[in-house]
């Protein structure tokens, strides 16, 4: 897999080996449901009291619809070799690619662990998809996402 | 005379007033996963801070666990909470003591 940014403020991931997709596809499974991260955020709210009852639902959908952005685009990138991350959609990959991480974390415990983590298939696998993930987030950070979009 | 009993009292009221005006801290708290890059990003963009004010902010975020990034009245906090949360970053609000 090479990622490049391209002219028009984005990126292209060219897919080089037959497992790329599934990394990439590895991305929505680990984001999991977005109503947990809402439910979580709510849950720091002690102030007020309706909170998770009035914005949490707000919230999770704006986090399926993040989602929703990069299955189509991972979906797309299955035909066409090559996945586009247009600068429109450097948030919603960002958020996709954080929601994946905060999951991965709340799952595993990836950094309390340290070297620990390196000590079942499963865990390692999940670190190892993290530092994946925040490679792509330092990369849109870099080169697609700024203080104006 | 007059005027000197006048004063302390006017100086009170602007303080009352800013009591009620400013009870509130919005507060970030640290996280494993959010890069700092980001968290620097999120604060420009929400608050409209320079930089660098909002890189010190992370910072302490970042050394110390928490910052408190806002104060203000209830109602634009729990908007810049919001906010907060919809960038997914932790944070609460608590009252000024």
């Amino acid at each position: 897999m090479k990622v490049v940014p391209t002219l028009e403020g984005g990126l292209k991931v060219e897919l080089e080996a037959d497992h790329d997709i599934e990394v990439l596809e590895m991305i929505l499974t680990d984001a999991g449901q977005p109503e947990v991260l809402s439910a979580e955020l709510a849950e720091l709210m002690e102030a007020s009291d309706d909170w998770d009852e009035l914005m949490s639902p707000e919230l999770w959908e704006m986090f399926y619809g993040h989602l929703a952005i990069v299955g189509k685009a991972v979906k797309a990138a299955k035909e066409l070799g090559s996945l586009h991350i247009e600068k429109s959609s450097g948030d919603a990959w960002y958020s996709a690619l954080n929601q994946a991480r905060l999951r991965l974390e709340r799952e595993y415990q990836l950094h309390s662990k340290g070297d620990l983590v390196m000590e079942d298939d499963v865990s390692r696998n999940a670190y190892i998809r993290d530092r994946f993930y925040c490679t792509l987030q330092t990369l849109l950070l870099d080169f697609v996402m700024g203080l104006n979009d | 005379m007059m005027k000197a009993a006048v004063a302390p009292k006017i100086e009170n009221q602007t303080k009352v007033q800013e009591k009620v005006d400013l009870p509130w801290n919005v507060v970030v708290l640290n996280d494993p996963v959010n890069l700092m890059g980001y968290v620097t990003l999120v604060l420009q963009k929400v608050f409209g801070y320079p930089a660098e004010k909002a890189e010190r902010m992370m910072m302490e975020v970042h050394e110390q666990g928490r910052s408190i990034v806002w104060s203000g009245n209830f109602e634009k906090a729990e908007l810049y909470v919001s906010q907060l949360h919809a960038k997914q970053l932790r944070a609460t609000m608590e009252k000024v003591k």
